[in-house]
């Protein structure tokens, strides 16, 4: 709960109508940023203890440069300037929650509570648990990102969850050391919002199946 | 008289500026922010590991994304302590004892050093000039990171993201830059308690030695651009 600010626009909805009735109390959504950066390089030789051990400086560049470009602020940036009421199906006026310090990993798929403290009737989360990225000889470079919503009814209990990877293709991240790279971080952080779209188009059709 | 007693109180203005430190030239500025502190990062050996002696079969079939899915390690950075070396006061204090303007082809402009970093949304998203009140001859030098990489197999890093910014005199951006350089440390207390003594003198160095080169990528981006 350290840092947690309240965004302010659906905020201005709930506060429009003076007298709100319990049950017409706002949607919360509580976004996580991701702590993890993942940096795999695979030459030719397919990825294994040697080809590591070629590629461990450019992968550790590259974690650091990720890290710069995608820190916990600029994650939950990005994922606010995306239309997330549409495209994850939120109802109208929910209240975005930031949490810019994030979650334990190790603790993501083991607790099955509620992350926050908030007593919402209407409870959304949204996790970002993992951004990777993949350099493989054939397939090029790619940024992956591993998201997780979990849906909360009036309690404790997860009705809903769906957690996936989306990725897309990179065309100038990494730079190389000493080159211009502000444009290459700048992909970064655009490829991290077309990762969540991908994502969400995928849970909306889990959301739908599941008749949410 | 008067026009000298003015020239006299504007420089002890400029002087007195806590984070001031040359003055060569009262009308250009060069400022520099240094960063939140030393961020610390290990890549170790299985880190870029996939399976198999190669990678090969068995690799194909354990993706990266399963096996970082699966992975309980912490995070990949670990965020700056108090008392950390290369803090940020640490880092204005280097900045102010090194000769930065010169580096950067600047050698008019009067260097004012910040104590306190900018936070990444500002650096990320002001297209103008940091300082908004600066003056019309300005240009600005973020150390947006320092890392201390270790590394399997590649040794000890400090790794320095700057990022370069000269305003015309209508405001608008002229040159704007931004790369990672690294310097190799040698000392490594965490295994060798006893180069402690020398660590942060190292570390140090490697802090100031990073400008230099990132001083040579930016001359060097500029004649590749004037070649073009």
């Amino acid at each position: 709960m350290n840092r947690i600010k309240i965004t302010l626009a659906a905020l201005a909805i709930s506060t429009a109508a003076p007298a709100i009735a319990q049950d017409a109390a706002p949607c919360e959504l509580h976004i996580w940023p991701a702590e993890r950066m993942a940096s795999i390089t695979t030459g030719w030789l397919g990825g294994g203890l040697i080809d590591a051990a070629i590629h461990s400086g450019k992968d550790a560049s590259n974690k650091a440069q990720m890290a710069s470009a995608l820190d916990s602020p600029s994650q939950i940036d990005a994922l606010q300037s995306l239309d997330l009421t549409t495209l994850i199906k939120l109802k109208p006026g929910t209240v975005v929650v930031r949490h810019e310090t994030p979650l334990e990993r190790k603790t993501m798929n083991k607790v099955k509570t509620r992350r926050s403290d908030s007593k919402a009737l209407c409870y959304r989360e949204l996790i970002v648990a993992d951004v990777l990225y993949q350099k493989a000889a054939i397939y090029g470079r790619s940024l992956k990102t591993l998201f997780m919503i979990r849906e909360f009814g009036n309690d404790q209990k997860i009705d809903f969850e769906y957690k996936a990877w989306g990725g897309n293709g990179l065309k100038l991240f990494p730079a190389k050391e000493g080159e211009d790279a502000v444009a290459a971080l700048d992909e970064l952080n655009g490829v991290f919002k077309k990762n969540f779209e991908e994502y969400a188009n995928n849970a909306r059709k889990s959301m739908t199946a599941k008749k949410l | 008289m008067t026009a000298t007693l003015v020239i006299v109180t504007l420089a002890a203005i400029v002087i007195n500026e806590p984070a001031a430190v040359e003055s060569n030239n009262a009308a250009c500025e060069l400022h520099i922010w240094p960063s939140e502190g030393l961020m610390v990062q290990t890549h170790g050996m299985w880190d870029g590991f996939r399976a198999g002696i190669t990678g090969g079969v068995i690799g194909g079939a354990n993706t990266p994304e399963r096996r970082v899915e699966r992975s309980d390690k912490g995070p990949s950075m670990i965020a700056p302590q108090d008392g950390d070396p290369l803090s940020t006061a640490i880092q204005a204090g280097l900045i102010a004892n090194t000769s930065i303007a010169p580096l950067l082809d600047l050698p008019k402009h009067q260097v004012i050093v910040h104590h306190a970093a900018l936070d990444s949304r500002t650096i990320r998203n002001t297209m103008g000039k940091y300082q908004s009140d600066a003056g019309s001859c300005y240009a600005d030098l973020v150390v947006d990171d320092v890392v201390y990489s270790r590394e399997w197999s590649n040794g000890i890093k400090l790794k320095t993201f700057f990022r370069f910014r000269n305003f015309a005199v209508d405001g608008s951006v002229s040159n704007s830059f931004g790369t990672w350089v690294q310097t190799g440390l040698k000392l490594d207390p965490k295994k060798k308690p006893e180069h402690a003594a020398g660590f942060e003198t190292e570390l140090n160095a490697a802090f100031a030695k990073n400008f230099s080169l990132f001083a040579i990528s930016l001359k060097s981006a500029a004649t590749k651009a004037k070649k073009k």
